[in-house]
């Protein structure tokens, strides 16, 4: 099944941005999001971009073979609390888990500045009120072994009090269960039974066992919540594309961008995969531009106007997970790819630290309303886009393409009252320093980030996208000493340019304790079964869900990643993927350890290796792939070196020593492929803006993408 | 004590003094390359954190009892990460001691990496907190140390884990004085493998040891990169800036709260080996832009575990600092610089080196009382201040669980101590509750760990895990709850289990300003139990809330309750532990607090009806749990017409108070009674020796 026409749209808490791949040409769509009903904006978003190429959207949505969608809908319902009441069941004993957590769930999803202060700190406000919370006598144990039965009265007890306080979808999470699961799907019976659908209309019943099948009572249970949560909010917004579609003549199936790497049918996504899906597949754009330009280590980075998301890519894939995947402000135990958040943007607030005396900027931020001090709008504390403008990097007249006027003398006020005076410099030294401070907080992260993955810095080639990125990504990939940056000047359709060039994928996992090899013993495991069975069952379900979706066997493509640690109590695991999916020797099974080791030091470095301690798996994790789009990019002609005819005006820009500089403009809609620019230079584009310093050079590609590089 | 000559080294918390050339080079770094250095330093120490934390065994891994931090050549530390501060604090006086003492013999080079373990000689926390540093030589010269630091859940004492009931340090674990680990960058197996099979968890520490030497390694690695790029100069200019802006930070905070002296008690409930009365005192005195904290009048030391270093005493101090009143400076020595630390010689909390006590073991345990007892007088300090909202309820110092050791589930041998230690409550502030299950006093971003993760390492099977009933302390806001739990020994040919007991009988979490002192309660063993063969067949029903499981005798056994320590006890299948975390301090007046906020606390199990109508006098509807606000109104005002009437004057008060006194029994290891005069200089107000530790030469 290989997909040649596609509609790939990026749902936003503001615009609905569309990418439309039809026959070889793309285009481009873009409508204000409809947050009463998703739907509108969406068709509104296709329907621009089928205009671009001179169709109408029947005629487009007849012609398709895919659509698929990333969204922040789910982020909504979360942040705004409008989703439904949830019971909860749990093994009785447990009922104050949600409240418990694991102690310091005041500091999940929170940056390590908000955390010093331990008199003001609050915890995750709880989706679900401790009256709703109800506990059942049963035991499983480590192995699975039932110790206590479970009594059906009893839940019906449980059932029954649940039903009288309103509930309109029921979690349940059992200790140990995604090892025996047999008591919670006795659980979902006997409400099956009691509570048909019939009686209860779509009254939603999640086990963990299903949603979550791994290790932790606390994050299996938040998990399970958030999805019967964003599932019952959510259901019919989404079934509504797909009937629209459907009226305009669309015949297949709608996809969705998992937040666990790849794409899924509506059908069979877990709501709680949709949650933060755009940011994931503006890094798995990241990804597809890589092997397009045969890059092994690459970092997204996207800029915006409150917050700096980063990912990294090794081997062109996208391959991390959060180490503490967090939800809102909820920990979850779901492979979550990861892209790491900072408070950084071009909103982030520039103050003086009344005791330190030191200038800080973030991770407060102005947000979009007042926002920074240049858009007079009532902000009054200056920030990194009031320092653009007071360098001359943004023109006032023409942000947004020109749809927003700023002003600038508001923005030297404001930096010169705030920042200038106190520090007894000029305002034009205060706002280099606001750059120069977001810079490397930026590039801080990034360094840490990769390091922490064994990648070398500088080594990678660095994309920039995001309103803000383009502006910055010189100062913070500078100071990382990136090799390359890769600027995309439509970083608006970037997230959707991203699911449009995924592939389907489903994610399966596995949680045991296998014991390659034990402590201090130079043998292997001898039962080969231990590993292969769970494998095999991952393998049978994939295959299954695959099929369903129209994928063949020859067309399916399995990849096994495994969490490993050295043996005993060795707490966190790395990531490692497996050479083979089945074990047949004991050389195979050297070929894992080797594997971990080699994961483990390029991480850790040689010190921390440890052979003699044996090694275990604690989890499978089966990718099940299906082939790639046919879709390409555009590739256009070669049109020489000079870019004077690009060159719209000239203005004065700061850049740090070389002082104020009178600094040509480029209008990016008329550069051409093989165009070179020298900086420092100035690239406007209706979305955003290229800063490029002295020292540094552009080269127009064949894709008409920006690839900067240090002369 | 340490070879004499360098005797004093190992009591210097605050900065060195600082060599021109640096106070040069300081004052030349430009202030956007000093917030960038700043936040490149802490990405540093924290990348260091990281890697112990993601690869390392002992539990405290997840419960991050664990820092790493980065500290100039001299040995002031200039960056802690985060997490539990004391750790990155305490290597400093190890450093300047190996400066000075191994300088020529055996010399400090390049490549080496330094362990250590002695608590009592080093001021650090105790023998499980073991401690690695590395130099970082750039070009021939040593400019700067990293280190990394972790507990350890047992370290070969007589006793598993934490041994509590010895008399002579002897009796303790492995004390290892600074030694080379790691020479020329290669590991000394020898010696790591000699360390680890000291212990009753040689794998555990074997890897640890590795962990800590990896995370030192790539905080070098990093500095080095550091000082290639922006040059040696700038290095040492900027390390000094920090130290120097930690100061000033600290000056002005001082200088902006109100000058005076401030006092409290705290009081331990036990030696280790024996339950007894023991006193912490702390007056600490504010003038100027200095504070000076005096612990004298606290009870004298005793033979037993609870000991804790003198000098430590300020690095204990630092979590009431830097989580709360300085919690926006960068956590380095600049800000010991305005504080002065005044320890008389021979209390419990700085014992005499040639008494001989253990400090090595339960000592932090001791060592938590000074935090305690500093809490209210800092309120009180800062409340007119615009940094009240600094102000929050004490955090527990209490510890009611167990340490074991025993085979694991997998038939490996294992030790630990439950998470759950983690999950204290959080103090009351004065706008909300304290959080449920935050954290315990010492540490910062801890976690409690889930009850599977436990039934993975341990042979356990957990029957509670919920917030304790009336553990919180009580007040118009009140302190959160801490965690209860209850587990089953299962499937094992062997397990030890050890109360790890402290201020059970005496609770520590301190309320302020009206609000109650969190509540203590008994560690419980329930014995000879049919448990695992009554749940098979239903026979019994388990409870949810372990009030109900000893009120009811849920399980049918022996109940052996504990109040204090009573060493290493064997356990078998179907034998019932039980522990908690204590709740944090309450906040103001319990008669202000809201009705329908008591009646909430109470619908959700965190109090019982007792404390409602005896505490909180709310009158309520028994079936719908309405508030009667005409009734609790009634019931408040009679509240505050008694409080009127047991009214007197101060004279009165202090001199029935005065003939109060506990029995005899529990006051052997306190002291005179009811307590020695505060020092007179002190009671003048003057700070003696400012920038040096004063050491009483008479005993308490």
């Amino acid at each position: 099944m290989r997909i040649k026409n596609l509609v790939s749209v990026d749902i936003g808490g503001t615009f609905t941005d569309c990418l439309l791949a039809m026959e070889g040409k793309l285009s481009r769509g873009k409508a204000d999001t409809t947050p009463y009903n998703i739907g509108v904006g969406f068709m509104k978003a296709i329907k621009e971009a089928a205009g671009s190429l001179g169709m109408d959207l029947h005629e487009v949505a007849g012609s398709l073979d895919s659509v698929r969608y990333s969204t922040t809908v789910a982020m909504n319902s979360l942040i705004q609390r409008t989703g439904p009441k949830i019971g909860v069941i749990v093994t009785r004993g447990f009922e104050d888990v949600l409240r418990i957590g694991r102690a310091r769930q005041w500091a999940d999803g929170l940056g390590f500045d908000e955390l010093r202060n331990l008199a003001r700190v609050t915890n995750p406000v709880p989706i679900v009120p401790r009256e709703l919370v109800v506990g059942v006598g049963e035991k499983v144990n480590v192995h699975g072994e039932i110790l206590m039965p479970l009594d059906r009265e009893e839940v019906e007890e449980a059932l029954r009090y649940l039903m009288e306080k309103g509930v309109r979808g029921i979690a349940v999470c059992l200790i140990w269960s995604f090892l025996n699961p047999s008591h919670e799907q006795s659980i979902r019976n006997i409400i099956r039974e009691i509570y048909p659908e019939t009686f209860l209309g779509n009254l939603p019943v999640m086990l963990s066992s299903d949603i979550a099948p791994v290790k932790g009572e606390y994050v299996r249970l938040n998990t399970t919540i958030l999805n019967t949560y964003i599932q019952v909010e959510i259901k019919d917004q989404i079934h509504t594309i797909g009937r629209d579609l459907r009226e305009q003549g669309y015949k297949k199936s709608v996809y969705i961008v998992h937040n666990t790497g790849g794409l899924g049918k509506f059908t069979r996504t877990p709501a709680i995969n949709i949650y933060g899906s755009g940011p994931v597949s503006g890094l798995y754009g990241v990804s597809y531009l890589s092997k397009l330009y045969g890059i092994d280590n690459a970092i997204g980075t996207d800029m915006g106007g409150t917050s700096f998301d980063y990912g990294v890519i090794t081997g062109g894939e996208v391959r991390y997970y959060s180490l503490f995947p967090v939800i809102g402000r909820f920990r979850v135990s779901l492979p979550l790819i990861e892209m790491s958040t900072i408070g950084a943007g071009g909103g982030s607030i520039a103050s003086i630290h009344p005791t330190l005396g030191r200038l800080i900027v973030g991770p407060r931020s102005a947000g979009s309303m007042p926002g920074p001090v240049c858009y007079n709008m009532g902000g009054t504390e200056p920030t990194v886009t009031d320092a653009d403008i007071v360098l001359g990097y943004i023109d006032p007249g023409y942000f947004l393409g020109g749809r927003r006027k700023l002003n600038k003398t508001l923005a030297e006020n404001a930096i010169k009252k705030k920042i200038a005076d106190p520090l007894g410099i000029s305002v034009t030294e205060a706002a280099w320093s606001i750059k120069e401070v977001i810079d490397a907080k930026m590039a801080d992260m990034i360094f840490a980030e990769t390091a922490l993955k064994g990648i070398d810095p500088t080594e990678v080639t660095l994309f920039a996208y995001g309103g803000a990125g383009p502006s910055h990504c010189c100062g913070f990939g500078d100071r990382i000493n990136v090799a390359k940056m890769v600027v995309m000047p439509t970083s608006s359709v970037f997230c959707a340019l991203g699911s449009a060039m995924m592939r389907g994928q489903h994610v399966y996992e596995y949680s045991g304790n296998i014991a390659l090899q034990k402590y201090m013993q130079s043998s292997f495991m001898e039962d080969f079964n231990l590993f292969n069975k769970p494998v095999k069952e991952l393998v049978d379900r994939a295959a299954k869900d695959m099929k369903s979706e129209g994928y063949k066997d020859d067309e399916i493509e399995y990849l096994l990643e495994m969490e490993m640690k050295w043996g005993g109590t060795q707490v966190h695991t790395t990531t490692v993927y497996a050479p083979r999916l089945f074990i047949e020797s004991n050389e195979d099974i050297k070929d894992i350890i080797d594997a971990f080791e080699e994961q483990y030091v390029s991480i850790y470095g040689k010190s921390a290796i440890f052979r003699e301690a044996g090694a275990e798996i604690l989890t499978f994790r089966l990718r099940a792939i299906a082939p790639p789009s046919e879709i390409t990019l555009p590739i256009y002609e070669e049109a020489g070196e000079s870019s004077e005819g690009a060159i719209k005006n000239r203005r004065q820009a700061y850049w740090g020593e070389g002082g104020y500089v009178d600094t040509p403009v480029y209008d990016y809609e008329l550069l051409q492929c093989g165009n070179k620019i020298s900086g420092p230079a100035i690239i406007e584009t209706s979305d955003t803006t290229v800063v490029l310093p002295p020292g540094h050079s552009l080269t127009v590609d064949k894709y008409l993408h920006c690839i900067i590089e240090k002369i | 004590m340490p070879f004499e000559p360098f005797a004093h080294l190992v009591w210097r918390y605050k900065s060195e003094p600082a060599p021109e050339r640096e106070l040069e080079l300081a004052a030349n770094i430009p202030p956007s390359k000093f917030s960038v250095f700043a936040h490149k330093l802490q990405m540093i120490a924290m990348e260091g954190k990281d890697i112990v934390t993601r690869t390392g065994a002992t539990p405290a891994c997840s419960g991050t009892d664990l820092n790493a931090g980065i500290y100039n050549a001299q040995g002031d530390v200039i960056m802690a990460a985060s997490g539990v501060w004391v750790h990155s604090f305490g290597p400093q006086l190890v450093i300047k001691y190996v400066n000075k003492a191994f300088e020529d013999d055996p010399g400090i080079k390049d490549g080496d990496c330094w362990h250590v373990s002695d608590p009592l000689r080093f001021g650090l926390t105790h023998a499980n907190d073991m401690e690695t540093f590395m130099p970082v030589f750039y070009e021939g010269q040593l400019i700067a140390w990293v280190s990394a630091q972790m507990h350890e859940p047992d370290v070969g004492g007589s006793e598993i884990g934490m041994p509590q009931t010895i008399k002579s340090r002897f009796e303790d674990g492995m004390l290892v004085s600074p030694i080379k680990i790691a020479e020329d960058h290669k590991l000394r197996k020898d010696l790591v493998e000699m360390l680890a099979y000291m212990t009753r968890d040689p794998r555990g520490l074997m890897l640890d040891l590795r962990t800590r030497w990896a995370a030192c390694n790539r905080q070098r690695q990093r500095i080095l990169e550091v000082v290639e790029k922006e040059g040696l100069d700038f290095f040492l200019g900027a390390s000094r800036k920090m130290i120097e802006e930690a100061r000033g930070y600290t000056k002005k905070k001082f200088a902006s709260w109100i000058d005076g002296t401030f006092r409290d008690v705290q009081f331990l409930d036990t030696t280790g080996p024996e339950l007894s009365l023991r006193r912490t005192a702390v007056t600490m005195i504010k003038k100027g832009d200095r504070l000076s904290v005096d612990i004298t009048g606290t009870s004298p030391e005793a033979p037993g575990a609870f000991n804790t270093p003198g000098n430590l005493i300020p690095g204990l101090l630092s979590p009431n600092f830097f989580s709360y009143q300085l919690h926006d400076v960068y956590p380095n020595a600049g800000a010991y610089d305005q504080l002065d630390v005044v320890v008389p010689k021979g209390t419990f909390l700085s014992p005499r080196w040639e008494a001989l006590e253990p400090v090595s073991v339960a000592s932090i345990l001791a060592g938590f009382m000074i935090q305690s007892a500093a809490w209210r007088p800092l309120a009180k300090l800062v409340f007119s201040s615009p940094d009240r909202n600094t102000i929050a309820g004490g955090l527990p110092a209490s510890v009611v669980v167990s340490v074991y050791f025993g085979l694991d589930p997998w038939g490996v041998p294992t030790s630990g101590l439950p998470m759950e230690i983690n999950a204290g409550g959080g103090g009351a502030r004065c706008d909300s509750d304290g959080l449920d299950c935050q954290q315990p006093i010492w540490a910062t971003l801890t976690d409690s760990e889930e009850g599977e993760y436990h039934e993975r390492n341990f042979p356990f099977c957990y029957i509670i895990r919920s917030r304790g009933k009336n553990h919180c302390g009580f007040g118009k806001n009140r302190g959160g709850t801490g965690l209860e739990f209850v587990f089953v020994i299962g499937d094992t040919p062997y397990w030890v289990d050890a109360p790890f007991l402290c201020a059970v009988n005496f609770p520590t979490a301190a309320g302020i300003f009206g609000g109650y002192q969190a509540h203590g309660g008994r560690y419980l063993h329930i014995n000879n139990t049919e448990f695992f063969e009554l749940i098979k067949e239903r026979k019994i029903e388990l409870p949810d809330k372990v009030h109900e499981l000893i009120k009811e005798k849920a399980i049918p056994g022996d109940y052996e309750f504990y109040n204090r320590p009573i060493g290493m006890i064997p356990k078998k299948k179907g034998d019932v532990v039980h522990g908690f975390s204590q709740g944090g301090g309450g906040y103001g007046d319990v008669l202000e607090r809201e009705p329908a906020s008591v009646m909430e606390d109470f619908r959700q199990g965190i109090i019982s009806e007792w404390v409602v109508k005896n505490v909180y006098a709310v009158a309520y509807d028994p079936e719908t749990l309405d508030v009667n606000e005409l009734r609790t109104s009634d019931l408040r005002r009679e509240a505050r017409d008694i409080r009127k009437q047991r009214g007197k004057s101060y004279e009165e008060f202090e001199k029935e108070w005065l003939a109060k006194k506990p029995p005899e029994e529990w006051l052997k290891w306190f002291g005179p009674w009811p307590g020695v005069p505060v020092d007179g200089r002190i009671e003048k107000g003057d700070i003696p020796f400012p920038g040096e530790y004063y050491v009483k030469k008479e005993e308490c």
